[in-house]
């Protein structure tokens, strides 16, 4: 069990903020770490690696204290990142480019086995004597993910490490994050903004809004069960609208997709181009069949 | 989702909107559709589709109906859960299920061996190429 209440001020965009968080992890789960751009996602991150120091509070890890410090004053414990142990994987890998992938691991630890079983899980054993500048996207952050590892740490600490992969090579290292999970029993926080991987990973996703976590529930609870009727519904920007026989067309930008919707005369009363709008219906009526070859994919764009 | 073949007897257009007319024996079908690809001609073999949730039942019906799709069909079986029904219906298009509340069942005592209409709305409807065809 995690208990973090800490305190860091933080210079935001518009001026300082508070970074608050009253918060207690589980040991085993998978947790999401969400909201906009300094919010302070990043920092709670690094100061539970032990990378930036709170300004006060308390860190608690089975009931070993890691940090704890008086508003103005010197923390009267603080352990380093080393003594913490804490596996951490950054956006942008880090991995020393002279080394093999083997090297990469070893110069974590030199643990030889672990070394081995460890590439195993990530499917990286026949690579494991090229170096990194040989490597594709997805390799290097398995890589650095299989080093952080090394050291058999019982946190591991990910800021977005996919959100730069295509779908394709996400979705495997999905699978192998919650392998890695469920096999090593290593508790996992992730810093993510998409909504299916907190589905599909993720346990409990914590929101941060300027440095407060003002959303705490399960995946399911925040994105499936809301109170409306509205099932389907995705925000999107109208694009266009059209008159067309005795009804209206209006092409709607939803991500990356255009898709066009016939809105009658009443609902185009009050829509303009440039208007963003909520596209909606009910759970009955969507259609749902396999994605086939003649699909287009607008992910690929 | 339900779905019929049937074989496209016209198709009309004002701008990007398609009225598709269909023959599935002795029934005809209307689709309204906004896009239509190019491989969509007269006399082309498809497949209508549409959800049961879509489909509405009528017995005795006299009167008139705005509703485009209008096929005769005998109640096959039902399956009735607390709140909806799903009631297979057998046609001369073929088999295909209709969705509705279990008290409209109960009310127009709907069992099977009924002969009843199934409604469906031209705009309800979908289209989609037999493949090899």
């Amino acid at each position: 069990m995690v208990v973090s209440i800490l305190k860091k001020r933080l210079a935001g965009a518009d001026g300082s903020f508070l970074l608050e968080t009253d918060v207690k992890i589980a040991r085993g789960g998978i947790t999401a770490v969400a909201g906009p751009s300094g919010s302070g996602k990043t920092t709670f991150l690094r100061m539970l690696s032990g990378l930036t120091s709170p300004d006060e509070g308390l860190l608690e890890v089975d009931g070993e204290v890691w940090f704890r410090g008086e508003a103005g004053k010197k923390p009267q414990l603080n352990l380093t990142p080393q003594q913490r142990g804490v596996g951490v994987v950054f956006q942008g890998y880090a991995l020393f480019p002279h080394m093999s992938v083997m090297g990469n691991l070893l110069y974590a630890s030199r643990n030889r086995e672990m070394a081995e079983k460890l590439l195993d899980l990530i499917g990286l054993q026949q690579l494991k004597h090229v170096k990194p500048p040989n490597l594709s996207g997805g390799q290097k952050q398995r890589v650095a993910l299989a080093r952080a590892l090394m050291q058999q740490p019982g946190f591991l600490l990910l800021d977005e490490p996919l959100s730069a992969l295509d779908e394709q090579m996400r979705a495997l290292l999905q699978d192998e994050l919650m392998k890695l999970n469920r096999e090593l029993g290593v508790t996992i926080l992730i810093v993510t903004h998409d909504s299916s991987e907190m589905y599909k990973l993720c346990d409990r996703v914590l929101v941060f809004e300027k440095g407060q976590i003002v959303v705490d529930t399960s995946p399911r609870k925040l994105f499936v069960e809301r109170a409306t009727t509205q099932k389907f519904a995705f925000k999107g920007e109208i694009l266009e609208i059209r008159a067309v026989d005795a009804v209206y067309v209006a092409v709607i930008a939803i991500g990356n997709n255009l898709v066009e919707v016939v809105i009658d005369s009443d609902e185009k009363e009050n829509m303009l181009a440039g208007d963003i709008v909520v596209v909606g219906t009910k759970a009955f009526n969507p259609t749902v069949r396999k994605f086939g070859a003649k699909d287009f994919d607008f992910s690929k764009l | 989702m339900n779905r019929i073949r049937a074989t496209v007897t016209a198709i009309d257009c004002n701008g990007n909107l398609h009225r598709v007319s269909l023959a599935a024996g002795n029934e005809l079908i209307t689709v309204i559709t906004l896009e239509l690809a190019d491989d969509y001609t007269v006399g082309a073999v498809v497949y209508v589709h549409f959800k049961p949730a879509h489909v509405a039942l009528a017995k005795n019906i006299t009167g008139e109906v705005s509703i485009a799709n209008r096929l005769k069909a005998t109640v096959s079986a039902l399956q009735k859960g607390e709140l909806l029904t799903d009631i297979l219906l057998d046609s001369e298009v073929g088999k295909f299920y209709a969705l509705t509340t279990t008290e409209a069942v109960d009310r127009m005592h709907i069992v099977p061996g009924d002969s009843v209409t199934a409604l469906m709305k031209a705009s309800d409807l979908y289209l989609s190429r037999v493949e090899g065809l």
